[in-house]
């Protein structure tokens, strides 16, 4: 009788530790598996953030179920979800890249459109500012509204607009739209200073 | 090519008239008008608009495409404001 107690106990733990043993088998591969699908979370680098945020919060969520899986000691639980789960961390990168040249795209053509609207339209207000700005320097008296601190100040926004419009055709000769763009904004506003300062009615 | 602005050229007196009259001035969204009111000359438009009656040929070159005289000039008649 006692015989057969110590024998069950004995079977009982080595039953135990075979299981313990299984386990711990299952735990380094459930551990690699996370660890391989953060990589490939990390390789698609900020682009991921930046262009495909909503599939980067999956996979990050589902990484976070996984390891509170891994926590639960439930190894099998995360070899046996990992793989799909790595297929779509390693998805990531090129999602990432094709988002991102996508954007690229729309807003190298958001430039290019606003720099056609921008250089059609600088010129002839251009024109119009300095040739009023050309009279009444040689006017023996400026006109009602118009006092001499002003027209200083319409002369010097003029001189900057001209300096700003040069680097913005360059820019566009270089074929940097974008700061095309950005110099030509800046000769608009200081144009429609200039017209505002003048009394002269916008186009 | 964008089209090259010109440099500053404060107070410089504009270039003497040519013999032949010059081709209609092209307008743009920017060129500033003026209505001729009753009572309106020339001169008197020039010292409203900037302040010195004797800069009128200003005015009278840049319309010389509806004007062949600078003293007559029409109630309602729209003039380019260079």
């Amino acid at each position: 009788m006692k015989l057969r107690s110590v024998f069950a106990g004995f079977l009982s733990l080595a039953m135990a530790a075979v299981l313990l043993a299984g386990c711990a088998n299952q735990m380094e591969p459930a551990k690699k598996a996370i660890a391989d699908i953060e990589a490939a979370v990390t390789a698609a680098g900020p682009d991921a953030a930046q262009y495909i945020p909503d599939q980067l919060q999956a996979v990050t969520s589902q990484i976070a179920d996984l390891k509170a899986k891994f926590d639960q000691k439930d190894y099998k639980g995360v070899i046996a979800a990992a793989p799909a789960l790595l297929t779509q961390a390693q998805g990531l990168a090129g999602a990432a890249s094709s988002a991102k040249q996508a954007a690229q795209a729309a807003a190298a053509e958001a430039f290019n459109a606003e720099w056609a609207q921008l250089s059609a339209d600088i010129p002839p207000q251009f024109a119009a500012v300095m040739s009023r700005a050309n009279i009444l320097a040689r006017s023996k008296k400026l006109p009602a509204g118009i006092d001499a601190a002003t027209f200083e100040g319409v002369k010097t926004g003029l001189d900057e607009a001209r300096v700003l419009w040069d680097q913005a055709a360059a820019a566009q000769a270089s074929g940097n739209v974008e700061q095309a763009v950005t110099n030509a904004r800046q000769v608009k506003e200081k144009l429609n200073a200039a017209m505002a300062g003048l009394g002269m009615s916008a186009g | 090519m964008e089209e090259k602005i010109p440099p500053p050229a404060w107070g410089t007196p504009p270039e003497a008239a040519p013999a032949e009259p010059e081709a209609a001035p092209t307008d743009s969204a920017y060129t500033q008008w003026y209505e001729v009111k009753k009572g309106d000359t020339l001169w008197k438009i020039a010292k409203e608009v900037y302040g010195d009656g004797s800069l009128y040929p200003d005015i009278f070159k840049a319309n010389q495409d509806t004007l062949s005289d600078p003293d007559k000039i029409q109630v309602g008649q729209m003039l380019r404001i260079p």
